[in-house]
């Protein structure tokens, strides 16, 4: 499906408006009120979704002053964030570049939200180990103030070896997934061979042991998973430093349409302003290869942006969309 | 805003958990609406208790003598002792009526961005206990959250030399279809899946 329609006609707020009602977030910012429209007093989203032969119907409410609320098929859902239990939505947006051209925290963040997509019963893993991260710094720095003493920071040292290896354990069984589909998609998009390597090694007790003192001095674990990060490589060459704009964002929709490959099932694919800054070759490999996803929504402010014939074009104009 | 006394109260009621100034409020004008009889047994409730329930010198339940009635209880397994963080999870796990052990109420679970201590729980008092009396089992019912599992790791770590040291299994709920368990609790009670 092509959403076409001239800058500012709203094309990302109809795709937003979709990943809300599908995801229960926007993939853009956190605060759910800048997504009603000005002027008005709250807003909701419904969707009819048609999956093989059931048809769902999620409703994301935003009301004026209060938290947003979900229901799917008119059963209230226990958070917004829960429909991704029934959904799944990849999108990409310009924003995902930073994947690739960011700091190494944007990759961590991918991955976890791989691991999370791939694995769902370890979805909290990055959260949990993130919090008991948070409570041994506290403690590292209670003891360094002379608050408390050393066996204190003793089983959040526990907690986070114990976390922190399951949460390398997921990530590189995430990364090891992930690279044969990646280097087919580089390839397939004229990038080269695109390789994937976690860089970082599983926590260990006697590790994290070794650095205590140092660790109690700083007020900060110094080891672990929120240190790591994911090299991503065409051939030999880094993509971070040495890849141009359009290659990079190539690389970001390998991985995307890689992660495609390894869904159980075929997911909602939002791809914003994605045909602008790719040469004509490659926006035909591009639109062959999402052909196969059951729905796709591409924008676009031409309608020749799109090599291919879309199933349905829907033209936004002024917030208006047929 | 009102009048002194009313912002008192409001801001009496604001230091209560789970209440914020919104429901302090409510509440402010609610026992302001009632007769006033009724206000003062509120308030006669709150003074009563605070001078006859204190805290069980043994095991740390209230109670309103100096050892609670479980400690006191002859037929009770003295030889094992139930740890748990609050006193209304002893009353959580005495509805079962299938535990018939002792119980250490700790007072809360570790947390160092909340300041809380090993000293600031009742573990000295425990490990006391286990030193001083024929105790065989150390049952760990601390809440199966981050904090509730790094105090039962800690206490763990005390115990495991002395005494037979074990934990609440964490699952799924009875009664409920694995259609509707979500995923992170069907994740792990698969790991912790057991021989049959
Ligand atoms: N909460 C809102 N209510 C109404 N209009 C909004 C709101 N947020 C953004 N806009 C407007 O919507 C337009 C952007 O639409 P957008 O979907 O980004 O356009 P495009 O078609 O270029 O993707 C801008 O003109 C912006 O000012
Ligand atoms: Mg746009
Ligand atoms: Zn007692």
């Amino acid at each position: 499906m092509l959403f076409v329609g001239d800058n500012g006609a709203g094309k990302t707020n109809l795709l937003e408006s979709l990943h809300l009602a599908t995801q229960g977030f926007s993939p853009r910012t956190r605060h759910d009120q800048q997504l009603v429209a000005f002027g008005t007093e709250g807003g909701a989203v419904e969707l009819t979704v048609r999956d093989g032969e059931f048809v769902r119907r999620p409703r994301v409410v935003i009301p004026a002053r209060d938290a947003k609320r979900a229901t799917l098929d008119g059963v209230a859902l226990p958070s917004a964030e829960s429909l991704r239990r029934s959904f799944t939505t990849l999108v990409f947006t310009p924003d995902r570049l930073a994947v690739v051209k960011g700091g190494p925290a944007a990759r961590r963040a991918y991955l976890d939200r791989v691991v999370s997509r791939l694995f769902p019963a370890r979805s909290q893993l990055a959260q949990e180990y993130g919090a008991a991260l948070a409570q041994r710094n506290a403690a590292l720095r209670r003891v360094q103030l002379g608050l408390s003493s050393r066996d204190a920071i003793e089983p959040w040292s526990e907690q986070v070896v114990t976390l922190g290896a399951a949460l390398v354990e997921a990530r590189r069984e995430a990364v090891a997934a992930l690279v044969d589909p990646f280097s087919d998609n580089t390839g397939a998009l004229g990038l080269g061979e695109g390789t994937l390597v976690y860089e970082g090694e599983a926590l260990t007790s006697g590790d994290l042991a070794a650095k205590l003192e140092s660790d109690i001095a700083r007020g900060i674990t110094t080891l672990g998973p929120h240190l790591h990060d994911l090299a991503i490589a065409d051939g030999a060459r880094a993509l971070r430093p040495f890849g141009s704009q359009g290659e990079q964002r190539l690389a970001v929709l390998a991985l995307l349409l890689a992660e495609i490959a390894l869904l159980p099932s075929s997911p909602l694919l939002l791809l914003d302003d994605v045909l602008s800054e790719l040469d004509s070759r490659r926006r035909r490999v591009l639109a062959e290869r999402v052909s196969t996803i059951e729905q796709t929504v591409i924008t676009a402010t031409h309608r020749s942006a799109l090599p291919v014939e879309p199933a349905h074009v829907v033209e936004v104009t002024h917030g208006q969309a047929r | 805003m009102f009048s002194p006394s009313v912002d008192n109260l409001v801001n009496q009621l604001t230091r209560l958990p789970g209440v914020g100034s919104r429901t302090a409020q409510r509440l402010a004008f609610h026992i302001l609406q009632r007769p006033k009889d009724e206000a003062l047994a509120l308030a006669s409730a709150l003074e009563e208790v605070k001078e006859r329930v204190r805290f069980c010198r043994e095991c740390g339940n209230l109670t309103e003598e100096e050892v609670c009635v479980i400690c006191l209880d002859q037929r009770r397994d003295h030889t094992t002792i139930c740890v748990v963080e609050q006193p209304v999870d002893v009353i959580s796990l005495e509805r079962t009526h299938e535990y018939r052990g002792l119980y250490h109420v700790l007072g809360g679970a570790l947390s160092p961005l909340d300041g809380v201590e090993p000293s600031d729980l009742r573990i000295d008092e425990l490990m006391r206990r286990v030193e001083q009396n024929d105790v065989r089992e150390i049952v760990l019912a601390t809440n199966p959250t981050m904090t509730g599992e790094a105090t039962a790791a800690f206490l763990a770590d005390r115990l495991r030399d002395r005494v037979r040291v074990t934990r609440l299994a964490s699952g799924l709920p009875v009664g409920g279809d694995l259609e509707y368990a979500d995923e992170v609790t069907l994740g792990r009670a698969l790991s912790g899946r057991r021989e049959m």
